[in-house]
């Protein structure tokens, strides 16, 4: 059918539309949702935690914040390149909402370490900044299927 | 944006390929092998026509030169879009009744696809 469409030109009928679209979001789910490789989830959550305790911290708070940040985006994106998809965003909504959860904590610890002079918030949302990130990635391990052996895909 | 099919971008391969680049912004060519399950030299024919018509760009980044990345050029992400929302329209244009029978159409119609596909 669709070897004919390509042969010929014509204008596809509803059918050949409808197969074409649904071979599209096929196709984009498929690589939105490339496994990644285990470490990196446990990896992040630990950063998002010590981003979370720079507070903490009493002397170069905002320059440690920056350089742990740097180092999320550096591991992902090496992580990504070996993947061969650096930049698809997954498509498990649970593992997004978990996400932007955990960095609502790192946030929020920021900025209660302003705000208030007790310091017991600020690991309590670590906790709960990593905790969210790896709830997340069980969802998020759910609906990519198991990791590849090797993060580096064979040549 | 003007809906307007694309016959370069109109094979399924070649239209797969586009929605992959458009999904994952910058993608190694081996994800695309893997996903489409085409053989290298078929992918590389693809990409080719994708490339001749200045929608594709192909790049080899760091270190390992063996590895070759693909991404969408302005001019192909315009077209890929064009070519999608004429899709929608002909999909919306249709009679619903015509796509109640299509559904039970798609099953019986997929395996044949998939062998021309292949052979090709």
């Amino acid at each position: 059918m669709i070897a004919v469409m390509e042969s010929t030109g014509a204008r596809p009928d509803p059918d050949q539309a409808r197969a074409a679209l649904a071979g599209i979001h096929q196709a984009q789910r498929a690589v939105r949702d490339t496994p990644w490789p285990t470490w990196l989830y446990p990896a992040n959550a630990l950063l998002l935690g010590a981003m979370a305790l720079t507070p903490l911290l009493e002397q170069h708070r905002t320059r440690a914040f920056l350089l742990v940040a740097l180092v999320v985006v550096g591991v992902n994106l090496v992580a990504g390149y070996r993947m061969g998809t650096p930049w698809a965003l997954p498509t498990s909504r649970l593992f997004l909402g978990a996400v932007t959860a955990a960095g609502a904590c790192v946030l929020a610890a920021l900025l209660l370490g302003d705000v208030t002079a007790r310091s017991w918030p600020v690991p309590v949302l670590a906790i709960a900044a990593a905790g969210l990130y790896l709830a997340g990635a069980v969802a998020h391990r759910r609906s990519t299927g198991p990791a590849p052996r090797s993060s580096r895909r064979p040549r | 944006m003007k809906a307007q099919l694309d016959p370069v971008i109109h094979p399924t391969h070649r239209l797969r390929i586009c929605a992959m680049l458009v999904a994952g912004t910058t993608l190694e060519m081996q994800v695309l092998k893997e996903h489409l399950q085409l053989s290298p030299s078929a992918l590389s024919k693809q990409v080719a026509a994708l490339l001749d018509a200045g929608y594709v760009k192909q790049e080899r980044l760091g270190a390992d030169s063996r590895r070759v990345w693909l991404s969408l050029t302005r001019q192909g992400t315009r077209a890929y879009r064009a070519h999608v929302a004429a899709l929608q329209e002909i999909v919306a244009a249709a009679p619903p009744t015509a796509l109640a029978h299509d559904d039970a159409d798609d099953d019986a119609h997929e395996p044949a696809e998939q062998d021309v596909d292949a052979r090709r």
